[in-house]
């Protein structure tokens, strides 16, 4: 079962990721041009 | 042109926010075409399920399968035909952050993937985890560090990246050389998969699969390259999920009356230790072990002489044919002796290399549990026991964590992933899309552990302790397929099956899982389906990646940097169907340990790619000279520590002084010594030999802060 829980804690640190990348995009106003 | 990414730039309220609008109604409406599209899939399923309830042959429910799931790929290949470089080689860069991520879990699940992680967790247990957790971890490495970089970067391949981050025809030359070595050895194991898959689906011969497979590859992406590429991997993630989810799912309400594998398969895995225990302990499983071992100390005798030993046994063999024979014995006993004399070496060369494999095979087998470590077992040894189980609980945790190591960093660097975060529209749809590949590959990954708990069990409570003459018909059959798949042998002649006297490869713990599970032969069919499609999607993404290097960074790029876009694209599709071809018949000739290779590239691409472009995006001093450097260095060690260590490797460039292994680590895990290597190089030689400021370090700033 530790195996599922090393998974799911990669999972959780890229969605951290995104989610901190995003927020500090927004907080600093930056979008981006979807091409 | 291709299309070049636009650049970062403060928040344009109605221009962006209808081309987001834009952009989430394709993402919506693609989503429900999605949906449409696996419940036809499940639909196809259970319409077949009832034909062979009806009488359908099991011969013709593959054919359908296949068939059936050829056409569908062929159909999407054909629609997203294109002749547009930007299409061709990155898809537009229009496939939303979702689909991008069910792609990358296709294009990453190979046939490796799908067939082999569950047969490793099998056979090797806890130490079978180092697969999972490296390969699903380096998305960490590749979200945190690359994907979103290379995205704002924006062009067409890796070795781009280098060649425009560095200067210079070396760095680019060098990251050619390099995706190909790596992506080749990959997609030549796939076609093999697919020649294999083919084969039992259809019936055909072996050879005759490869090419009908390669049909199946080219169909996906010859006309459409990544476009094409893309959304067939989209279709083949849906098909091998049902194909993988199905069967253990069915094993887990089986077993346990829930549905859910991978929360519940911790209870078997309980039930798995305590039934081996009971196995080490059981009078006759010590017995079968006895035999084995008494058989392994005959062929150490014979190996110290193999000479006399091969003569005396030729004599032996032909005194009693002449026997049976002279006492007019019956037929069948005269066939059996003859075929006992044909069937020895034929000289002392294959004498000893045919009794060192058997004595190899004996010694396993007079070990506790077929060899294989209790499944719960972390590392061998024992950290409290003696100073040797120590050090040899000590030298097992070491390499499980260079292992992790070099295919986390591997995974993060190899070009035909990397590559797929090219096709997002935006750096936020990458980091997304990373999200979302993460997700989607966990999703197998967290249940092939339960897989192999569960088909454990399931040996070890039905099949084990079975009269031979008893055995559930999924023995037979599979042994009939190819024996070095699974055979039983009645060793110590009590007419009851022994753990010991069954060999299982690794590769049949997914193929035959529906027949474990007793499940119909269509879910057999399906499952073979899966593994099709997930050899097709890898070799279709390695296919892609190797022309691109060779049509854009070679010839585009050095060779004729005025060509036009449809020249280039033409040229992409010749050398795609050039280097598929040459895959397929490299495949045809069955290499020998191919399956080493393929772990092999993951260290090559580790030591090759990662330092070079980690550094290159986060270190502006890093300069081109010891870029190149640094990715000789890496992959030179690498490759070295690989030829000197790895036994089929010396046997093939003759070395014969002794292995010599650093630090114990086996040569699987070279790139963790490769990998340093090559970050130190280039941080000494940028530093040693400075380069003047230039574009690269404008590149540098343009690819890691918004406003530049």
């Amino acid at each position: 079962m530790a195996a599922q829980g090393s998974l799911l804690i990669f999972l959780l640190i890229v969605v951290a990721y995104v989610w901190i990348m995003e927020r500090l995009d927004r907080e600093h106003g930056f979008e981006e041009d979807l091409s | 042109m291709g299309r070049v990414p636009r650049s970062f730039r403060t928040a344009q309220p109605t221009s962006a926010t209808q081309r987001a609008a834009e952009h989430e109604g394709i993402g919506r409406e693609l989503n429900v075409l999605l949906a449409w599209f696996t419940l036809g899939v499940v639909g196809f399923i259970v319409l077949l399920g009832l034909l062979e309830f009806m009488g359908l042959s099991r011969r013709w429910i593959g054919m359908t399968f296949l068939m059936g799931t050829l056409a569908l790929y062929a159909t999407i290949g054909i629609l997203s035909r294109t002749t547009d470089a930007a299409e061709y080689y990155v898809a537009g860069r229009r496939v939303p952050a979702f689909h991008n991520g069910m792609a990358t879990g296709a294009d990453w699940m190979s046939a490796a993937s799908f067939i082999g992680v569950a047969g490793t967790l099998y056979l090797t247990g806890y130490n079978g985890l180092a697969f999972i957790i490296g390969w699903t971890g380096g998305y960490c490495l590749v979200a945190l560090l690359l994907a979103p970089y290379l995205r704002r970067f924006g062009q067409f391949t890796i070795a781009d990246f280098l060649g425009e981050r560095y200067g210079g025809v070396m760095p680019r030359l060098l990251g050619l050389a390099a995706a190909i070595l790596c992506s080749f050895v990959y997609v030549v194991a796939q076609i093999y998969g697919v020649g294999i898959v083919t084969a039992r689906l259809t019936g055909v011969d072996f050879e005759v699969g490869i090419f009908l497979g390669l049909g199946g590859i080219l169909v996906c992406s010859f006309l459409g390259g990544m476009r094409a590429v893309t959304w067939t991997q989209v279709a083949q993630y849906v098909i091998l999920m049902i194909a993988y989810l199905v069967p253990v799912v069915w094993l887990s309400v089986k077993q346990t009356g829930v549905p859910v594998p991978q929360a519940v398969y911790g209870y078997q895995l309980e039930k798995v230790s305590a039934m081996e225990q009971r196995l080490i302990d059981d009078p006759r499983e010590i017995e079968v072990r006895q035999v084995y071992a008494q058989l392994a100390e005959q062929l150490r005798q014979k190996l110290r002489d193999p000479g006399p030993a091969l003569r005396q046994e030729r004599r032996q063999a032909e005194q009693r044919l002449a026997t049976l024979q002279a006492s007019l014995a019956p037929a069948l006993e005269i066939a059996a002796a003859e075929k006992a004399l044909s069937g020895l070496p034929r000289d002392v060369p294959s004498a000893r290399a045919q009794w060192s494999q058997a004595l190899a095979q004996a010694e396993v087998k007079s070990r506790p549990l077929n060899g294989m470590p209790p499944h719960a077992q972390q590392f061998a040894g024992d950290p409290q026991g003696s100073a040797a189980e120590r050090s040899e609980f000590e030298l097992s945790r070491r390499n499980f964590l260079a292992l992790v190591f070099c295919l986390m960093v591997g995974t993060a660097a190899l070009p035909h992933i990397l590559i797929r975060y090219y096709t997002v529209p935006s750096v936020k749809q990458a980091r997304r899309s990373v999200a979302w590949s993460v997700l989607f590959i966990l999703l197998l990954y967290v249940t092939a552990p339960a897989l192999a708990v569960l088909v454990k069990y399931e040996v070890l409570s039905l099949v084990v302790g079975t009269e031979f003459s008893r055995l559930p018909e999924w023995v037979a059959a599979w042994n009939r397929v190819d024996p070095s798949l699974l055979s039983v042998t009645d060793i110590n002649r009590d007419g009851i099956l022994q753990f010991n006297e069954m060999t299982i490869g690794g590769d049949v713990i997914v193929l035959a899982a529906p027949a474990i599970a007793g499940l119909p032969y269509v879910v057999s069919a399906l499952v073979a389906a899966g593994a099709l499609a997930a050899a097709l999607s890898t070799a279709d993404g390695l296919l892609l990646t190797i022309s691109s290097a060779l049509s854009h960074d070679l010839y585009y790029k050095m060779i004729d940097p005025e060509a036009s876009t449809a020249r280039r694209v033409t040229i992409a599709k010749v050398l795609l169907l050039i280097v598929a071809l040459a895959a397929a018949y490299i495949a045809a000739q069955r290499p020998a340990d191919i399956l080493f290779l393929v772990s092999a590239a993951f260290s090559f691409a580790a030591a090759a790619f990662f330092p070079a472009l980690v550094l290159g995006i986060f270190w502006k001093r890093a300069t081109g000279l010891a870029a190149s450097l640094g990715m000789l260095c890496g992959l030179g060690l690498t490759m070295y520590y690989m030829a000197v260590n790895q036994p089929w490797l010396r046997s093939v460039l003759g070395i014969v002084r002794p292995v010599d292994l650093w630090w114990g680590i086996q040569p699987i895990s070279a790139g963790v010594f490769g990998v340093p290597l090559g970050f130190a190089v280039i941080v000494l030689v940028s530093l040693i030999a400075p380069e003047r400021p230039g574009a690269s370090r404008d590149l540098v700033e343009r690819i890691r802060y918004p406003s530049a």
